[in-house]
């Protein structure tokens, strides 16, 4: 019997546990899991300062998030009637169920925070720069994306946030000037908020979107290998050619201790604080205030000072500028460095960019009590 | 120097390319249509509200489901909408006039923008009285903010 297991686990597992450096080279090459992987790695790439792992987090966080919202799929009825009595049967009576919503909203809220860190880390490293600008570009997406099951998410709740975030979300759409009004019913099939809304944004934020984020994490990673690793410095670079070790066991293992990390902290927060659910959506009253997720109040800070300008084209224009910077940052000089005085004006700016949006943020959060009014002291 | 063979063999190419981008076309302009099915015209424009005794004079009523503001003034009664023109959340009423808690737009008692972000008043809207005495109003069909139904 026991020979027999033997047999079926090597006919998986071929090599079995590599016993020297030059079977866990052949490991790392020949598992369909392991190969996203480079069979060696520049030490300069695994020190923490190198990616603050920023990136593997939010992997992580994305993996937790499909694997929790499946959960929650079996409970979930995408329908005005309904859905918001699940939200009530996940919190009283399904077993575990609380904590698996918890798990899924806090891990959402810090796969925004880290994906948004991840790409500024990016970006004063230099690693947007020929030759990875493709890969920048579909680093700008993946944010997008991030942000837009974010956006598709908190509707089905169907509490008071999701249903007055929404309304002001399809009206921020519909004040594109032309096509605005045909969009907005585009993306809530009907006139107002309502069933139709409900079921398209309950298909978007669970096949679509994840199908897309997944894919698009597919050649996020895979164009990392192609590109040549991470972005270095020229010195560590130099260095390199001399002195490459194997990704198995040196980041492999790193990688493991971060993932279990990422699970540890994420389950303690869900057993420690309970996701918000606020009452059952009502069309006639709008809470006061009425405030999106932390993540877009900034974009309803602008927005209250106009639904185009501050609600549409500053929020398009930033992604659009952040995915056109490779093509007009040229420059070598000071790439794989953070903070390089050689590029000094290209970080100054996009900080100042994220500094706006920060600042936009806080106001949003901190200084904005009823009637959306200015107030000094934090709610 | 191209042969006819790769000249017809590049013609060929371009109408197979052609032909694809056609196909792609008519496929997102189907798409878009078939997002856009006329299943729902979105609720019911005319409601039907309390009997005008239910107003009290001089009063202003909030009606949740229609989301209208009723006013019986001595001249009449005027219905205000209370849906905010800037994003479309409901305002409240305030002190003074309207506020909207979503981004803090303001309106005077009768509806017209004081501040905030609003592009334009708060829609009066049409009113009419049935034979059993209940008010109705008509969310699609704005009015001129003198407009009052005469209680006569």
């Amino acid at each position: 019997m026991r020979a027999l297991l033997r047999r079926v686990f090597d006919s998986f597992w071929r090599l079995g546990w590599p016993k020297d450096e030059r079977a866990a080279l052949k490991a790392v090459l020949a598992s369909l899991f392991l190969h996203i992987h480079p069979p060696k790695v520049r030490p300069a790439s695994l020190k923490f300062t190198a990616t603050l792992t920023l990136g593997l987090v939010s992997a992580v966080l994305l993996g937790a998030l499909t694997l929790t919202g499946l959960y929650l799929m079996f409970y979930y009825s995408p329908h005005p009637t309904a859905a918001y009595r699940s939200m009530k049967d996940l919190a009283f009576v399904v077993p575990f169920g609380t904590v698996t919503r918890n798990l899924h909203r806090w891990g959402a809220h810090a796969m925004v925070f880290l994906v948004t860190l991840h790409m500024l880390r990016v970006y004063l490293a230099g690693g947007h720069r020929a030759p990875r600008e493709a890969n920048w570009v579909a680093g700008v997406g993946l944010w997008v994306l991030t942000l837009a099951l974010s956006f598709t998410g908190y509707l089905l709740p169907w509490d008071q946030l999701a249903f007055w975030a929404v309304t002001v979300g399809a009206n921020m759409v519909a004040s594109i000037p032309f096509a605005g009004a045909h969009l907005r019913e585009l993306l809530l099939g009907d006139t107002a908020v309502g069933e139709f809304a409900l079921l398209r944004f309950y298909v978007l934020h669970c096949v679509v979107l994840p199908v897309a984020i997944l894919g698009l994490l597919g050649f996020h990673l895979f164009r990392v290998r192609k590109d040549g690793g991470l972005v270095v410095s020229e010195q560590a670079q130099a260095k390199s050619r001399e002195r490459l070790i194997p990704a198995w066991p040196h980041l492999l293992y790193r990688e493991a201790v971060v993932t279990l990390l990422t699970v540890v902290v994420l389950m303690a927060a869900s057993l420690w604080l309970d996701a918000p659910l606020e009452p059952e959506a009502d069309p006639g009253r709008t809470p006061d205030p009425a405030k999106a997720p932390w993540y877009f109040l900034g974009v309803q800070e602008l927005a209250h000072y106009s639904a185009f300008w501050g609600g549409v084209f500053i929020p398009a224009a930033v992604v659009l500028g952040f995915a056109a910077l490779p093509y007009f940052d040229r420059d070598t000089a000071g790439t794989g460095v953070y903070f390089a005085p050689e590029r000094r004006r290209a970080w100054a700016l996009f900080l100042g960019v994220m500094l706006f949006l920060g600042v936009e943020t806080l106001i949003g959060t901190f200084l904005r009590g009823p009637g959306w009014a200015l107030q000094w002291s934090p709610p | 120097m191209s042969t006819p063979d790769l000249e017809r063999r590049s013609t060929l190419f371009r109408l197979g390319v052609g032909s694809l981008a056609l196909v792609l076309g008519e496929a997102a302009w189907a798409t878009a249509r078939f997002a856009r099915a006329p299943l729902s015209y979105g609720p019911p424009l005319e409601r039907r509200l309390g009997r005008l005794s239910d107003y009290p004079p001089g009063a202003l009523t909030y009606e949740d489901g229609a989301r209208v503001f009723v006013r019986r003034g001595p001249d009449g009664v005027q219905a205000i909408s209370a849906v905010c023109t800037h994003l479309g959340c409901t305002v409240r009423r305030a002190a003074q006039g309207f506020v909207c808690p979503c981004h803090g737009s303001r309106y005077d008692d009768a509806g017209r923008v004081v501040g905030g972000p609003a592009p334009s008043d708060l829609a009066h809207l049409s009113l009419k009285l049935d034979a059993a005495g209940h008010l109705h109003v008509d969310l699609g069909q704005p009015v001129d903010p003198g407009t009052r139904l005469s209680e006569g």
